[in-house]
């Protein structure tokens, strides 16, 4: 019952938050939009057809026809399904990574800790995006290589963040009692007080997606993301670069370029909204 | 202060570089396929002329040989020679390039920090103002907006339609470096590249003043008669300016994160650019020598940002 409630009162939080309910409107569209893609258009995102290359939008296309013909609306679609896709693995891979070591960073602190620690700081402290071409330029791009390597490379951020919350909730008194009656470990760590710790992990792991789904775009657009003729709002924009794509065809580019841009920026709205309506700091009511 | 500089050298940049360096060089040597195969401009080849080509670039030794060879000429200040066909040094490559990089970043940096900071300030001094509320939403759309969209409407808009500003490059042969001559290549990658750093100082600048706003200090100064506008620019700012200084050093990655992208937009002759042609390359010494490169840039921005915070911060001292 005082879960419910709780949650109840997290919810009616989050909805006071303008912004916060537009972002989670945005998101559950292109969600939907993913999910029913086939239903959406009759057109195969990869098929090419050369007779039908450039056109502007047209009934028959409504947002035009890129270079090789394929219906830039159905890849636009379709692009979406991979980019949410690569976002949420990737932070799963991140959180799965993150947890696990931050929990032992915090909870059995010393030597673990120090370790677990000097190598976020060398994972944190280098340029992301120029390991991340580097690794995938060699291992080769393949959108499970994007994934893994999104993931692999932005674990410190959780676990430092859970570490922090850690080394707050080891002492208190939930957990001396759970290790007094004789709970080991692992249990103590995953049961008592992870559970704990779920609110600003949540929090993070939100805005987490908004900024995997920045990087794989990023990555895409350099040519080292998800390969080509998959469809990803990254590729799409590193298609439409040559410049007279960009100067007289820009059906091509503005539809995947604003999906992304609306994306993230719900995402973000909805992280924001998130960290307000789950602060303990605030006035329950 | 001096022994504190060169206790961070020594006790955490140089372990630092190490583990970073062995990582990566691991990461390189262990991944399937040879870089010979990838260099351009070389035909195919077979097996023994590619096992001779490894052999002339070292490949053929082991990992750990290979590493503590590149480890011992670094230490003598030396990356190795490029792998390509003209082969030259490393730390040329890297020395003809980092201007440019360094440029655009300084650029983007002080874009970031000279417009978000003024506007963090007036969106703190009239919160809940309709001018707060356009920020706070324009801070959001400035951390959302991918770099290379903005970067390319930009190019679209100014380069190509209004025809006002070059599409990209540094300079033609022959033209004369003049001021107004960087300021016309350097606006729209700078602004693209500073766009994220403009909204999140503004953001951080917002939070810090408004937390400093709510301190006792600043009810002391009110109540003893001082003007407003002294309150906030004398005493509340200073401290408020504080935490912004650390920003520094956190930002410095995804700076140069964010000018590998926007120099591959805008062909900008930058370290960016050299790195994504060193990797689809297989360019080992050059993809060392770049990440090694920013790795030292990012840590001494780092100890910048602290040595700074000691200087503004007469509370902190580092000894």
């Amino acid at each position: 019952m005082e879960q419910i409630s709780q949650s109840k009162k997290v919810w009616r939080r989050f909805r006071r938050s303008k912004l916060a309910v537009f972002g989670m409107a945005v998101l559950i569209f292109f969600v939907l939009l993913s999910i029913f893609a086939p239903f959406l258009t009759d057109y195969d995102p990869n098929r090419s057809n050369l007779r039908n290359r450039n056109l502007p939008p047209s009934r028959e296309h409504l947002f035009g026809t890129d270079d090789m013909g394929r219906d830039v609306l159905a890849r636009t679609i379709y692009g979406g399904r991979i980019s949410l896709t690569v976002g949420l693995v990737s932070v799963g891979i991140s959180l799965g990574i993150g947890v696990i070591l931050g929990a032992l960073a915090g909870f059995f602190g010393g030597m673990v800790d120090t370790v677990i620690m000097r190598i976020a700081d060398v994972f944190y402290s280098f340029p992301f995006m120029i390991l991340a071409i580097t690794i995938s330029a060699i291992f080769g791009p393949s959108i499970y290589n994007t994934m893994i390597i999104l993931g692999v490379l932005s674990w410190p951020g959780p676990a430092r963040l859970l570490r922090a919350e850690f080394l707050k909730l080891k002492h208190t008194d939930f957990s001396l009692a759970a290790a007094t009656i004789g709970a080991g470990p692992a249990r103590v760590m995953f049961r008592h007080i992870l559970p704990n710790a779920v609110s600003p992990l949540l929090v993070s792991a939100t805005l987490g997606v908004a900024s995997a789904i920045l990087s794989e775009a990023g990555l895409s657009f350099l040519g080292l993301g998800v390969p080509p003729p998959a469809p990803s709002w990254g590729n799409m924009l590193n298609r439409a670069r040559p410049l007279h794509i960009l100067a007289t065809m820009p059906w091509m580019w503005l539809p995947p370029g604003i999906a992304i841009f609306v994306v993230v920026l719900s995402i973000n709205f909805v992280g924001d909204g998130l960290r307000d309506a789950l602060d303990p700091r605030q006035v329950m009511d | 202060m001096w022994r504190y500089i060169v206790r961070r050298i020594l006790l955490q940049g140089i372990p630092v570089l190490l583990g970073f360096t062995f990582l990566l060089y691991l990461i390189i040597t262990i991944a399937p396929g040879s870089p010979v195969t990838h260099l351009r401009g070389v035909p195919e080849l077979d097996t023994s002329v590619i096992a001779q080509r490894e052999a002339q670039l070292g490949l053929d030794q082991p990992f750990i040989v290979q590493y503590v060879k590149w480890l011992g000429r670094v230490v003598r200040l030396d990356l190795g020679l490029s792998f390509d066909s003209a082969r030259r040094p490393v730390v040329t490559l890297i020395g003809e390039r980092m201007p440019a990089t360094i440029i655009l970043s300084l650029s983007s940096i002080i874009l970031g920090w000279g417009i978000g900071i003024p506007v963090g300030i007036l969106s703190a001094r009239y919160q809940y103002s309709i001018f707060d509320y356009v920020i706070t939403f324009f801070a959001f759309v400035g951390i959302s907006i991918p770099s290379f969209f903005f970067g390319l409407t930009l190019l679209y808009v100014f380069a190509l339609k209004l025809n006002v500003l070059p599409a990209g490059g540094f300079f033609m042969a022959g033209e004369a470096h003049t001021f107004i001559g960087y300021v016309r290549y350097l606006l729209l990658p700078a602004l693209t590249l500073g766009l994220g750093s403009i909204a999140s100082v503004a953001r951080y600048m917002r939070a810090s003043l408004l937390e400093v706003l709510n301190e006792d200090y600043l009810r002391t100064a009110r109540a003893k008669g001082l003007r407003e506008k002294i309150v906030i620019y004398k005493h509340a700012l200073r401290n408020a300016l504080l935490p912004i200084l650390t920003l520094m050093g956190f930002m410095l990655p995804s700076i140069f994160s964010g000018a590998v992208i926007v120099e591959n937009i805008f062909t900008w002759p930058g370290l960016g650019s050299l790195a994504i042609q060193a990797v689809n390359e297989r360019n080992y010494p050059v993809i060392m020598g770049i990440n090694l490169m920013f790795a030292v840039l990012i840590f001494l921005g780092s100890i910048i940002a602290d040595v700074s915070y000691a200087f503004a911060d007469p509370r902190i001292r580092y000894e």
